[in-house]
């Protein structure tokens, strides 16, 4: 518990005083990340449709939100799971029926409720692992986009579709987020988003390119909505990154260099998707070769790596 | 080093380089007039694309002197001979036409439709018409210039006459090089070009550099360039723009149309936001004739709003057909002179259902400033097959009025008209399934029944008059005008000042006729009754 040493006017001292602050701490360090994720992911969905034209209809989010909440339930109660009655699981279904509105595009009312029963099937079908911390393998809304891209007619991924500017709201709620411990693995989303925006500024360095445009090609890359959303919301889900922090910013690191050499020397399109759902693979392996306890959602995350 | 793996790189940028002249405006790929009709400085190109397959046209409509024209163009490899052709600008044109933002016209039927059926069963037949108003890229060389071109870092990979132009295929390794390198062969480069040049380079690309020969030019008999044509291999869909820019002041906004044919679906950018253009909306009836300053104004108005950051895309089709049609689909033979490669004798037999062919077409249009495309523009090919385009719909008012409805009603007489319908009713056989209207009834009640069901058709025709020319019209136009404004940033009183803007506007007496109080002056309906009684 840190205490706040800060001097402060008279009616916030009392209260910092009180037991109803000590409460309210101990209150906030136990919330789930994800009520802080779903925040995001909301403003997100809502800054898209109002603002950024999204291609997404009322009824395909509504019929996402059906499918992922069904699913979930069918898979919780199907299994018999002894936490079939915790709301827990249900957060989960609602973090990828944004995470898939937000992602995918599709012609038809169809592909995202299916894409959302195979992400929330997927945590139950593929599971992987040493028994300190078997987990599911793939992040539901990684696959639901690689699916998209890969597998399903009619349905596709819009990276342009957040343009580069006006997003300052939204980093600033990811780095608030950060600042109070909200992102489940901050290690990850920071490592990642270094080891991203320097291969690109080594990029535009070796290529030759002068600080004018280069600064503001720069800018435009890594400011993007989709890499906002991949470095906080996608990379960093602490269930399918490595357990050990050392070996998890590793992970990141390459994910980031992966993604790199596949979008701008492959010229291939998707690449953080992409090298993301290849990479999830590999962790049950990390898992093994460095193994460490389980992360769990309801108490906040301290890693002692 | 990552430059290795740079290698398949294709950059279709092209640069118009002034020789001798002085650096001009229009000196710069995309800065010709390329549709005259509507975009004083757009520059066209179509990119046909299936897998690494690529085929770009670009148009260049280049005005100045000839023998100042050249075009350098950024390649994955040095492209030979037939590699190149000399296109059409018809293709373009083609293109143009049957993608461009239209117009759809409809009609309003008559209001005053007296439906006086007592006798008859007639079928009344609205006709509405659909209208279409369509708006609108050497002789071989001595061992002594061939040393100097290694001291500079520069190789003739190719060099070979084509129609009107003489083509130069170029590697260079140092961009100063290929500065000097052009400067020297008789191209006056604008300034900053070898900053722009050198990332090129660095990806390991070539350079297409195309002069007009004025004595083949001459013997092809045109007077316009020809737009240049390459097929090339390359993983990387896009179009560098950004050397086009070198000439432009950072602020000064350049019109883009590219035209990209696919096999998927739409093609949107994966680098900028794409946006769609409002469309699908109804506008006042007398903006038909200014169809085009409505639309540039439109452009104009999104453009400034997205602070010129966004790709729009205007149309996408799949090219089998279209609705309203702006221009018939291209043929085979069209498409293939698109580049159309798949459009192939073989594959295209199996889609040819009346000229099909498996090929989506999506026109993006970019006003962009050097400021704000800092990158080359990138695309990705999605899987969306909704055809969509920038439709706007007028709908022609019915050119009458309550008076002229209230005469013509007026000239109807019931009791002329009932006397043949009567006799004929009475000439009916008596049927089980005759209608009841005329069963067992005399001569004199049928003709109370006829006039009284005309009388009521001409007062509902002339009510339904009244409504539409009172009320409904009036706030029709009074909303297509609050679009119109919305659209185009045009105040509603430069809208109002249009000519025929108020013809069917002023006219807003919001009360129903049939409600208006009696006493001032004659009501519709007692001049209806005089003049019926009044007329023989």
């Amino acid at each position: 518990m840190n205490t706040l040493n800060t001097p402060a006017p008279g009616a916030l001292l009392a209260l910092r005083q009180s037991g109803f602050w000590l409460f309210l701490k101990c209150q906030w360090q136990r919330l789930d990340a994800r009520w802080f994720q779903l925040l995001f992911l909301a403003s997100f969905l809502a800054l898209g449709a109002l603002a950024r034209d999204f291609a997404l209809t009322g009824q395909q989010v509504l019929l996402t939100l059906a499918s992922a909440l069904l699913t979930q339930t069918a898979w919780q109660w199907g299994l018999d799971l002894p936490g079939k009655k915790s709301w827990s699981g249900y957060l989960s279904a609602l973090v990828s029926t944004l995470g898939i509105s937000i992602l995918v595009r599709a012609d038809s009312a169809w592909v995202h409720p299916l894409l959302a029963g195979l992400a929330m099937s997927s945590k139950y079908l593929i599971r992987s692992g040493p028994a300190v911390c078997k987990s599911h393998v793939l992040n539901p809304a990684n696959l639901a986009a690689f699916a998209a891209w890969a597998w399903l007619p009619g349905a596709w991924l819009s990276p342009g579709q957040w343009g580069a500017d006006s997003l300052a709201a939204l980093w600033f709620m990811a780095l608030g987020g950060l600042v109070t411990q909200r992102i489940s693995r901050w290690d990850v989303s920071l490592s990642f988003l270094a080891a991203w925006a320097l291969l690109l500024a080594l990029r535009l360095w070796v290529l030759d390119y002068a600080w004018n445009p280069g600064a503001a090609m720069w800018l435009q890359q890594i400011g993007n909505g989709a890499v906002l959303l991949f470095a906080f919301f996608m990379i960093s889900d602490p269930m399918t990154t490595p357990q050990r922090r050392s070996v998890r910013i590793g992970y990141a690191l390459l994910v980031a260099l992966g993604a790199f050499v596949w979008q701008y020397l492959l010229f291939r399109p998707h690449g953080l998707i992409v090298v993301l759902f290849l990479a999830s693979w590999t962790v049950p392996l990390c898992n093994l070769l460095w193994p460490q306890a389980r992360f769990a959602w309801q108490a906040p995350a301290h890693s002692t790596a | 080093m990552p430059m290795k793996l740079l290698k398949p790189l294709f950059a279709a940028l092209a640069l118009t380089l002034c020789a001798q002249a002085p650096v001009q405006a229009f000196c710069g790929f995309y800065a010709g007039k390329a549709d005259a009709n509507l975009f004083n400085e757009a520059s066209q190109v179509v990119v046909v694309r299936d897998g690494k397959r690529t085929v770009l046209s670009m148009l260049n409509d280049y005005k100045g002197p000839l023998s100042e024209f050249a075009l350098v163009v950024p390649t994955p490899v040095a492209l030979q001979k037939g590699q190149v052709r000399v296109a059409e600008k018809l293709t373009f044109e083609r293109l143009d036409a049957y993608s461009s933002p239209r117009l759809a016209e409809y009609h309003d039927s008559d209001p005053c439709v007296v439906r006086f059926d007592w006798g008859q069963d007639n079928e009344i037949r609205q006709k509405g018409v659909i209208a279409m108003s369509p708006s609108p890229a050497m002789a071989m060389r001595s061992a002594k210039e061939n040393a100097r071109d290694q001291a500079l870092g520069v190789t003739v990979e190719a060099q070979y006459t084509l129609e009107e132009y003489d083509i130069v295929s170029l590697s260079a390794t140092q961009s100063d090089g290929l500065e000097t390198w052009l400067r020297e062969n008789g191209y006056k480069i604008p300034k900053g070009a070898s900053a722009a040049l050198k990332p090129y380079i660095n990806q390991g690309m070539k350079f297409f550099v195309a002069k007009v020969n004025l004595k083949e030019q001459l013997k092809t008999g045109y007077t316009t360039l020809r737009p240049l044509q390459f097929a090339f291999e390359s993983e990387k869909f896009m179009l560098p723009m950004r050397l086009g820019m070198l000439n432009a002041p950072p602020d000064k906004p350049q019109d883009l149309i590219v035209y990209l044919l696919t096999k998927q679906g739409r093609v949107e950018s994966s680098n900028y936001r794409t946006v769609k253009l409002p469309a699908n909306m109804n506008l006042p009836h007398f903006v038909k004739p200014k169809f085009q300053d409505f639309y540039k104004a439109l452009f104009e108005h999104e453009a400034v709003k997205e602070d010129h950051r966004v790709v729009f895309t205007e149309y996408f089709w799949d090219m089998a057909w279209c609705d309203p049609c702006a221009a018939n689909p291209l043929s085979r033979a069209e498409l293939r002179s698109a580049g159309v490669f798949w459009g192939g004798n073989d594959e295209a037999e199996r889609y040819s259902g009346g000229g099909a062919q498996p090929v989506v077409l999506t026109r993006l249009h970019v006003r962009y400033t050097a400021n704000t495309f800092p990158e080359d523009l990138m695309f990705t090919q999605t899987k969306d097959r909704q055809n969509w385009q920038t439709r706007y719909v007028i709908q022609n008012p019915y050119d009458s009025s309550v008076a002229q409805c209230s005469d013509k009603v007026g000239r109807m007489d019931c009791e002329a008209m009932c006397q043949p319908r009567v006799a004929q009713a009475l000439t009916l056989p008596r049927y089980e399934n005759q209608p009841p209207l005329y069963r067992d009834k005399d001569p004199l009640a049928l003709q109370r029944d006829c006039v009284s069901a005309c009388v009521s058709a001409k007062q509902n025709g002339l009510s339904a008059a009244a409504r539409y020319y009172q009320n409904e019209l009036p706030l029709r136009i009074s909303a297509e005008k609050k679009t119109l404004a919305q659209l185009t940033g045009w105040p509603l009183s430069t809208i109002d000042a249009m000519p025929d803007a108020s013809k069917f506007s002023s006219l807003a007496s919001a009360a129903p006729v049939a409600m208006r109080p009696a006493g001032s002056g004659t009501t519709w309906w007692e001049q209806l009754f005089n003049r019926s009684k009044a007329t023989p």
